[in-house]
């Protein structure tokens, strides 16, 4: 016969108030490891989601950069080329160069066999005041594309400006209330206006346009250029030193610089579009993250009261039972038990009710989380993680933590019925 | 004859209602092995307060009670209750047997605060003697009164005690149960140990030795 003996007994003797304590019990810790699997579960599922459309971004990404390379690869790369002797930092303030070179140079690019570069344009550029109108424009001399006779004919980037025509930007044509076919004057010489730009913002608005000769002509700069633009050079792998080493093949006082490329636009393409992936990816996991964080809150709180019910519960019933035993209490004291024989009989019915009633609650939980993920047709899934150490985990935690939970909980009970004084209980009789 | 238990000039008094009550005034008591004392006394006259003080459950406002040389309430409670549990057997009126334990398990509880290794052996053979061998599985409410009583005593000798202290025990026996209880009394005090008896049956005076009266919270020679 040991105190083991009796607390069973005693337990199968008074089923009703152990069976209330262990469903006490076992609801709270079932309703505490159901809301961990269904945690567990939508960390699980937002996993999947999120892996699943990086997937799908990332392949779409690819798709986007594919596509932007074959379309950016068509526009190429836009060159300017210049005389040697050019400071860069004239060109980049005023957008044209100081120096000039000769207009022949085209010519001799175009009848070259370099195949990297295509449109090439020739023009004279000078800023310069037109006195007819007061006011100071960016005049610009083009006679149109130079023909390659190595590349495949093309529609021309851009046409020549005919004589006696003039073009005129959107600054311009609105300020001084021109339109096509008005004829103006500039620097003593009579043009009609051949066409008017839209607005692009920029020094363009103030540009006039007109044929080469009679730029050359008007400048006093006969037969000169101080610049080749080639538009849409074909370079593959975006690599411009290869374009100046064979421009500078050809034409040895001049250099070659980048402008207006395609090439930045590329990159920025692909960096929008991974933005815009990475913006969607994010939002996707906030969208999840908040979610997990309601379901979170709303298990807490849910967990936390049938804990404290649970908890008061228990405590309550042991006192009940407790009160109930007084008579007993008094009869183990006469029969030589001592106090810590007592508090013993009282804790460890506590710990049984505990451990059997948070292991029950464990395996209800979890069969209630299995069989709503059978009804959502998640079953693989909910295995998976019942079969993991999730569940032992966690199951082992709570029983663990139930069990010293309630254990503290029937501490004050344990503490009344010890303290009973059994010579006046055996009094009362 | 070995003197088991020693009370010397003991006090009791309780509060009831802002009274003082003196139940048990400067009362003295020897108890030696083969003493059959019978305590009577009026309902309320201190007759169980005194069995519960000789039992080290009551502490006295005064005075001491030796048990086995020991100076019972000065030692501590779990060696208090050691010493009870091997020493002391105690059988009531209502038998105070433990509802959820059969007859056999309500003897063997004795033997917990002891862990008496043989004690299995010894509740079958008092089950035995007190004719209980074919209620030994059965639960305090499937029993006769008689049976309960037998029962109890049964418990109360598990430890082999020196001395017996039983209140009241044949209240709610008919007269065949409470001959036997009392002749068991009798034997036990035969067999060296003592009894302390607080009875109204006249029957006790016809098995106890010596018969005491309380009253007015002493002991008087009847």
């Amino acid at each position: 016969m040991s105190l083991a003996n009796i607390i069973c007994r005693e337990i199968f003797f008074r089923k009703t108030n152990f069976l209330l304590s262990l469903f006490a019990v076992a609801a709270a810790a079932g309703v505490l490891i159901f809301s961990v699997l269904m945690l567990k579960a939508h960390d699980l599922k937002t996993e999947k989601i999120i892996s699943e459309k990086e997937a799908v971004l990332k392949g779409k990404m690819d798709e986007l950069e594919d596509a932007s390379r074959v379309i950016t690869k068509r526009m190429g790369f836009n060159v300017l080329v210049i005389p040697r002797d050019q400071n860069l930092g004239d060109l980049y303030s005023d957008d044209f160069a100081s120096k000039f070179m000769p207009e022949s140079y085209a010519q001799k690019l175009a009848d070259s066999k370099i195949i990297t570069i295509r449109h090439l344009l020739p023009s004279l550029i000078q800023k310069i005041k037109w006195t007819e109108k007061d006011r100071t424009v960016i005049l610009i001399g083009t006679r149109g594309e130079v023909p390659s006779i190595h590349l495949d004919p093309q529609k021309p980037i851009m046409d020549a400006v005919k004589p006696d025509t003039a073009i005129l930007g959107y600054e311009l044509h609105r300020s001084l209330g021109l339109k096509q076919g008005d004829r103006i004057t500039l620097l003593k010489k009579d043009f009609t206006v051949d066409k008017c730009f839209e607005e692009r913002g920029n020094k363009d608005d103030i540009t006039v346009w007109i044929n080469l000769a009679e730029a050359q002509e008007l400048l006093g700069k006969k037969g000169l250029v101080n610049g080749i633009m080639a538009l849409e050079c074909n370079c593959a792998m975006g690599d411009i030193a290869k374009v100046r080493q064979e421009i500078a093949g050809v034409l040895p006082d001049t250099q070659v610089i980048e402008f207006k490329t395609t090439a930045l636009a590329r990159a920025e393409i692909r960096r929008k579009a991974a933005d815009t992936a990475k913006a969607s990816l994010d939002s996707e996991k906030a969208s999840r993250t908040k979610l997990r964080m309601e379901r979170e809150n709303s298990a807490t709180a849910l967990v936390s009261v049938f804990l404290f019910c649970a908890i008061v519960m228990t405590a309550f019933l042991a006192l009940i039972n407790v009160k109930e035993r007084k008579m007993e209490i008094g009869i183990f004291r006469a029969l030589g038990f001592y106090t810590g024989q007592i508090y013993r009989i009282i804790l460890f019915r506590a710990f049984i009710i505990g451990l059997a009633g948070s292991a029950i609650g464990c395996i209800l939980g979890a069969a209630a989380f299995l069989a709503i993920a059978g009804k959502t047709g998640d079953i693989q899934s909910a295995v998976s993680i019942m079969r993991n150490i999730v569940f032992l985990g966690y199951s082992m935690m709570i029983i663990v933590s139930s069990t010293m939970l309630i254990v503290l909980a029937t501490i004050f009970p344990a503490h009344y019925a010890a303290q009973q004084d059994p010579a006046e209980i055996l009094r009362e009789e | 004859m070995i003197m088991i238990h020693q009370s010397k000039n003991i006090s009791k008094s309780f509060s009831k209602s802002g009274e003082v009550l003196k139940i048990i005034s400067d009362l003295s008591l020897e108890i030696n092995s083969g003493d059959f004392i019978s305590v009577e006394g009026r309902s309320g006259s201190g007759k169980s307060t005194l069995l519960l003080m000789l039992a080290g459950l009551l502490c006295p406002d005064s005075g001491k009670i030796f048990f086995k040389d020991d100076d019972l309430y000065s030692l501590s409670q779990a060696t208090r209750s050691l010493s009870r549990n091997s020493g002391i057997g105690f059988v009531f009126q209502q038998f105070h047997l433990l509802p959820f334990l059969t007859v056999k398990e309500n003897i063997l509880a004795a033997s917990i605060p002891s862990r008496r290794k043989d004690a299995g052996e010894k509740a079958s053979a008092l089950i035995e003697k007190f004719g209980l061998s074919r209620r030994a599985t059965h639960l305090p409410s499937e029993l006769s009164v008689g049976e309960r009583q037998r029962t109890a005593l049964a418990r109360a000798l598990l430890n082999d005690p020196v001395l017996i202290l039983a209140d009241e025990p044949t209240g709610n026996l008919d007269n065949d149960n409470s001959e036997t209880i009392f002749s068991h009394f009798a034997e036990f005090a035969g067999n060296g140990g003592a009894v302390v008896l607080v009875s109204h049956d006249d029957k006790s005076a016809k098995f106890a030795k010596t018969r005491l009266r309380l009253a007015d919270g002493k002991l008087l020679k009847v």
